[in-house]
Order: structure tokens, then C-alpha cells, then sequence
């Protein structure tokens, strides 16, 4: 019980520090170092947590990992969460053509939508350059004289998700 | 020496489990092409579970021997929440962006043309917002969130509708807006250009 109490004491302190930096400066591309890193910050709070708690003796058996294995559960749920959360904020960060289609559809009630109306709001514009722009952004392509090239660590993504593919025997996703 | 082994893989049961569901995974997509993807997921996420609980469960008779019992089952608890939390992170993180980031889509079509690259016509000739559109649509249309009558898109379930509603939460939470800003070819050049 305690890895649990110690992780959502952990993982609420990662929430308030991100939002916190958030409201300072968001950094523009490059979110998962920058939340990686907050992972590090929020461990070392929670850490003085539970150092602080050691003077409530009440409070200390409920809150602090006491064996090794504690300590363990606890560290793996923390990445666990933190690695999820990873994952949902890139889905924050960037709209999901999927999600878009549903809210639009959602706001005509049960007119619905027909596919033109659909297509004008989900044009390249809004779906396909932002995420052109991300690659440029998080350093996986450079732009060279209007040209868009992979470079080394994009290569090294496009190369393990083709082979994973394959591996699955499944076509390019999109 | 038989034990710190034993301890070592009762730790680690959340990963192990990881692993589980991933050969697990690729053994089901390969063996039944057919089965629907998201059956296909479900299937492997249970089979990690049941590794884990298998690892887990004569712990959990230790535990309750040696601790309390809300000791014991917390513990178990957090082992398990540890593989969901790695499961939805392969489920949600690495096969969904396979499957459908568009990011990684542009990538393998970026890595396809070599260091000539593509320009950004060049880019939207063999993946577009026609396409992305299409196979979204389908998707939705696959799993019952909408359906089609005389032409027009309505809602038929809402449970990926409430997600969206909650990622727009999030979004104005995070980044105080809706929705990010639609880019401008030239805008996106101009940026670029040396």
C-alpha cells in the first residue's frame, strides 16, 4: 500500500510541476526530454516528501516505501505512469484527425456531416504541414534548399517502425 | 541464491509481463491476419496479465504470511497497475503511432526518398489530409463510432467522443487553447528557408 500512496504522491507532484513550467515557458518541440526531466525533478520532491513525513511518525508507515521491494514497486509504477502520461500528452499536444472528426460530427447533431464538409476542415493545412514541421522541429528531418530530408536518429525511427510492421505483418499506418 | 533470482523476477513481473504481451502480440497478428487489430490488442494485454498473475499470485500467498494483508494485496496492486501503465504506453505509445501518427507515416515516406528528400508537393502527393481523412473515416466507421446515412457522418457511439472531450480538457489545461493553429505552406517554407 505504501508504493502506491508513495507513487500518487509522486506522480501528483510531476502534474503541479508541469503545469507550473507550462505556465512559464512551454517548450516548443522536444516534450518528452523536457518531461523526462520534470520525471527526475518530481522524483527528487517526492523524495523530500517523504524525508519531511519522518516527522510525523502517524503519517511516515503510510506514506514511505519500508522494504526493498517497495522501493522497487514503487520507482516502476512511477515510470509506468509517467511513460503514460508521456504518451497521452503527445496526443494533448497535437490534434488527432480521428478526435476532430468526431467533435465536428458531434456539433451537427444528427444532421451529421457529409464528407466535403469533413475535408474542408481537415485539410493539409491543419493535418499533414504541422506534422511536417514537428519532424523539423524535434530534430528528425531538416529542411534543405525547400526539401524536406530524414536525417540519422529519424532514419532510426522510420527503420525500427518498418520493421516492426513487418514483423506484425502489417501495411504502412496513417 | 535460488531466491534472489525468484525476488528479481517477482520485481520485475510487470516487465516480464511487457514482454509477454508483446510476443504475444506479433504471434497473434501473424497468426490471424484476420482478427480484427484492437481484438488483436486485447488478446495480448490479457495474455501479459496472465504472466503477471502468474508470477504474482504464490507471492501474494507469502506476502500474506509475512505482512499485513493490506500490505500484501497493495502490493500486488501496484505490480499490476505497473503493467498497465507499460501496457497502455505499447498499446497507446508504440503500436497506435505505428498504426496511425502521422509523424511516423511522414518519416518512412521521408527515409524512402534518401537524402534527395521531398519537397513539400512531393510530400503531399503520396500522403495527404484525403487520405489521412479516408482511413480515419474507416476506422470509425469499422468500430461503430459513427455511421453513414445518404451521405452523411453521424455519431453512433460515444466513448471515443468522450476521450476527445477530455484531451480538449487537457489541451486547454496544458496549453490554454483548443485546438493548435492550422500552418500555412508558405509560412512553413519561409520558416525553413536559409
Amino acid at each position: 500500500m505504501r508504493s502506491l500512496v508513495a507513487t500518487a504522491i509522486a506522480f501528483a507532484l510531476l502534474i503541479v510541476t508541469q503545469i507550473v513550467v507550462w505556465r512559464v515557458r512551454r517548450p516548443i518541440g522536444g516534450h518528452y526530454l523536457t518531461l523526462a526531466a520534470l520525471y527526475v525533478v518530481a522524483l527528487g520532491l517526492a523524495l523530500g516528501v517523504f524525508a519531511a513525513s519522518a516527522t510525523w511518525p502517524a503519517v511516515t508507515p503510510w506514506v514511505v516505501p519500508a522494504t526493498l521491494r517497495e522501493w522497487t514497486d514503487f520507482i516502476l509504477l512511477y515510470l509506468a505512469l509517467t511513460l503514460a502520461y508521456m504518451v497521452t500528452y503527445s496526443a494533448v499536444q497535437a490534434d488527432s484527425p480521428s478526435m476532430a472528426i468526431l467533435l465536428h460530427v458531434e456539433r451537427a447533431g444528427a444532421r451529421g456531416r457529409r464528407r466535403e464538409e469533413l475535408a474542408a476542415a481537415l485539410d493539409d493545412r491543419v493535418v499533414i504541414l504541422p506534422r511536417l514541421e514537428d519532424l523539423v522541429g524535434g530534430a528528425l528531418a531538416t529542411v534543405q534548399q525547400g526539401r524536406y530530408v530524414i536525417n540519422g536518429r529519424g532514419a532510426l525511427l522510420a527503420r525500427t517502425y518498418i520493421a516492426y510492421r513487418a514483423l506484425l505483418k502489417m501495411e504502412k499506418g496513417g | 541464491m535460488a531466491g534472489v533470482v525468484w525476488t528479481a523476477v517477482v520485481v520485475c513481473a510487470p516487465l516480464i509481463g511487457l514482454l509477454a504481451c508483446f510476443t504475444a502480440h506479433v504471434a497473434v497478428s501473424r497468426a490471424a491476419p484476420a482478427l480484427p487489430r484492437q481484438r488483436g490488442l486485447l488478446v495480448a494485454v490479457a495474455a501479459g496479465g496472465a504472466v503477471v498473475l502468474a508470477i504474482l499470485t504464490p507471492e501474494l500467498g507469502a506476502d500474506l504470511a509475512r505482512h499485513t494483508a493490506l500490505d500484501a494485496w497493495g502490493s500486488l496492486a501496484t505490480s499490476v497497475l505497473a503493467y498497465l501503465g507499460f501496457g497502455y504506453c505499447y498499446v497507446i505509445g508504440f503500436f497506435n503511432i505505428g498504426e496511425s501518427a502521422r509523424r511516423i507515416r511522414l518519416m518512412i515516406e521521408l527515409y524512402g526518398a534518401g537524402s534527395r528528400g521531398l519537397t513539400i508537393p512531393e510530400v503531399l502527393a503520396v500522403y495527404n489530409a484525403r487520405m489521412v481523412l479516408d482511413a480515419r473515416l474507416h476506422r470509425l466507421l469499422a468500430g461503430g463510432q459513427i455511421v453513414e446515412h445518404d451521405g452523411r457522418y453521424v455519431l453512433r457511439r460515444r466513448l471515443m467522443l468522450l476521450g476527445a472531450k477530455a484531451l480538449v480538457l487537457l489541451k486547454v489545461v496544458l496549453l490554454r487553447r483548443r485546438t493548435e493553429p492550422p500552418l500555412e505552406v508558405s509560412a512553413a517554407r519561409s520558416r525553413r528557408e536559409p
